[in-house]
């Protein structure tokens, strides 16, 4: 494993924290966890290599992802009305990369299970979050990409963030 | 076994000029009993698309997906043509190749193992000699759909062998399909690699009335227009008679198929900049449009790059060339659900900075976690919830707007929807496509 345990432990702390701000439906403060330059990406094939060859489910710049945010508190957000309660597990996080200039990259495992309009779904994948050091305790997220294990099956709405 | 439909004997569809009624009864998006006519008197006689010719440019390059219920191979063959094949065994049927997509040289059957070649003929059973003398491997070959033809890269199939040829089936949609064409310098059109597919749990008639139903926008897509407004984007008050920001008309074009052709206001990565695109961008939209205009002439041009429009080629195909170009197709799994498969088409040759422009464009849009579609199917679901139980007491839907007016229909008026629903009935009572 690279890096010490601590670094892990750390990330894995952030990325529950992450979690419980989506769970709570806290999206401007999920979005403060991100970077100016962030983005986020939900890729529609296996293996995706680029967003700008592949057309993908979402790739959010910084804007997009602040559009994002706007949209889901925005009432009119119809496909939220009534919104979706949603809980996730974080698990099995490893700490891929752990380099001197403060940059950690962490591998996880994302259950996700929503319930909305008497409906219940399940969202599972891997999650990639390339974390800047912010301060000794805190991260920002550069970057974030979830491949689902569906993402070239046939989907119902990505509405709420992964 | 065939469900009795309640509504076997009386008008689904009422269009009576004389008092200006239009009216769809609300069992033909509820009722399993018309699905299956459907299946018949819709999907079996009128030309479908399965797919295009650049997602399998080389010799032995497939793709399988299913067109009207079938499992379908559409794949080039050795002599460079496309083809679409049933994807079943002409043994004892299991499906040949179950793969979503790659390159063959043979398509082996794993059951027994017969193989077929690239232009689908049997070439390989073992134990070949256990067979009769009078079995015949060249009457074995995969079989094909009926019809298989093609316009300008987008390839359809067609169960009536006796259907009218595609050219002239798509009526006045061509023009459409070739405005799309037009702003490749190429004049050639790529599915861009990558699907968006979807289900919605409402009946297929409602996204082809949705696709093209521009009344829509402004409730639905709230918090899209306010994002394009938040961005920049310049939208002026609509004129008198209108709902939207600027003038656009629907128009039938024959045989079910529809449009609406409105004047930009949305941005178009090909060559009508706005503010979301990002300054950096600029010089990329301006380089596009001085082509356009040197390859084009000013008018044709500007008839490219200024005006959007939403396609629905009857019955199932939906060409939307706005601020991205989208190629939807979907197809019933039953009456109150569907799934969808969208691909962004863009011009071969794009430059890479145009490419990104035009995903940007088409991710903040459409698919599952777009801007606009999932509004789109919390809509389409709506209706769906609110008629399945109600249709009995609430039998009729109104689709009258702009039907007292002369001459031309606004894009928010109901002319394009009504031509569809006058195809669909005229089907449903037998006739097939054509005059
Ligand atoms: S079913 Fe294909 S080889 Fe037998």
């Amino acid at each position: 494993m690279i890096g010490d345990s601590s670094s892990r432990e750390k990330a894995e702390a952030f990325l529950l924290r992450e979690a419980r701000l989506l769970d709570e439906a806290q999206y401007e403060q999920w979005l403060a966890l991100f970077t100016q330059d962030a983005w986020y990406w939900v890729p529609s094939q296996a293996g995706q290599t680029s967003p700008r060859d592949t057309v993908s489910l979402i790739y959010d710049d910084r804007r997009l992802l602040e559009t994002r945010v706007r949209r889901l508190l925005n009432p009119s957000i119809h496909a939220q009305n009534p919104p979706s309660r949603s809980s996730r597990i974080v698990a099995n996080v490893t700490l891929e990369t752990d380099r001197d200039d403060g940059i950690l990259e962490t591998r996880s495992k994302l259950l996700l299970t929503e319930y909305r309009r008497n409906r219940l779904r399940t969202y599972a994948g891997t999650a990639w979050h390339r974390l800047v050091r912010d301060g000794k305790a805190a991260f920002r997220i550069a970057s974030k990409r979830v491949d689902l294990i569906d993402c070239d099956g046939e989907l119902e709405g990505l509405v709420v963030p992964l | 076994m065939p469900v009795r439909s309640e509504q076997a004997h009386s008008a689904l569809v009422i269009d009576d000029a004389a008092t200006q009624d239009f009216r769809v009864h609300r069992s033909v998006l509820v009722d399993p009993a018309i699905l299956e006519r459907e299946r018949r008197a819709v999907f079996d006689v009128c030309w479908l698309y399965a797919g295009h010719e650049s997602e399998i440019p080389q010799p032995g390059d497939f793709r399988t997906r299913s067109v009207a219920g079938r499992p379908i191979l559409f794949s080039r063959d050795s002599q460079g043509r496309a083809r679409v094949f049933l994807n079943t065994c002409r043994h004892r049927g299991a499906t040949v190749c179950r793969e979503s997509q790659g390159n063959a040289r043979l398509y082996f059957c794993f059951y027994h193992g017969w193989s077929y070649n690239r232009d689908g003929e049997l070439v390989g059973v073992p134990g070949a000699d256990a067979y009769p003398a009078g079995f015949d491997k060249k009457a074995h070959g995969l079989a094909e759909p009926p019809r298989t033809e093609s316009y300008r890269g987008f390839v359809f199939v067609n169960f009536d062998a006796s259907a009218m040829p595609l050219d002239e089936y798509l009526a006045g949609a061509k023009e459409y399909i070739d405005l799309v064409l037009d702003q490749s310098p190429s004049g050639e059109m790529e599915i861009i690699r990558g699907t968006q597919d979807y289900d919605i749990k409402a009946n297929w008639k409602l996204l082809v009335e949705n696709s093209f139903d521009d009344y829509h926008l402004l409730t639905t897509h709230k918090t899209w227009l306010d994002y394009l407004r938040k961005s920049g984007v310049e939208m002026k008050p609509p004129e008198q008679g209108h709902l939207l920001p600027t003038h656009g008309v629907g128009k039938a074009l024959g045989n079910g198929h529809a449009v609406i052709d409105n004047v930009n206001f949305r941005g178009r990565p090909v060559a009508r900049w706005i503010p979301i695109y990002g300054e950096q961008a600029k010089p990329e939209i301006e380089r596009l449009r001085a082509e356009l205009v040197a390859r084009l002439g000013e008018a044709r041009a500007a008839r490219v790059a200024d005006t959007n429009r939403n396609l629905v080629i009857f019955p199932n195909l939906v060409i939307n060339d706005g601020s991205s170009v989208t190629v939807r197709t979907f197809h019933p799994v039953s009456a109150d659900l569907m799934r969808v498969r969208a691909w962004a088409l863009g011009p071969r040759d794009e430059t890479p900075a145009a490419r990104a422009v035009r995903l940007d464009s088409f991710l903040t849009f459409y698919g599952p976690g777009g801007f606009a579609t999932p509004d789109d199917v919390e809509a389409l679901e709506a209706v769906q919830a609110g008629i399945s139980a109600t249709w009995r007491e609430v039998p009729w839907s109104v689709m009258t707007r702009g039907i007292a007016k002369p001459g031309e229909q606004l894009n928010t008026d109901e002319l394009h929807l009504r031509a569809f629903w006058k195809q669909w009935d005229r089907l449903m009572n037998g006739a097939r496509p054509g005059p």
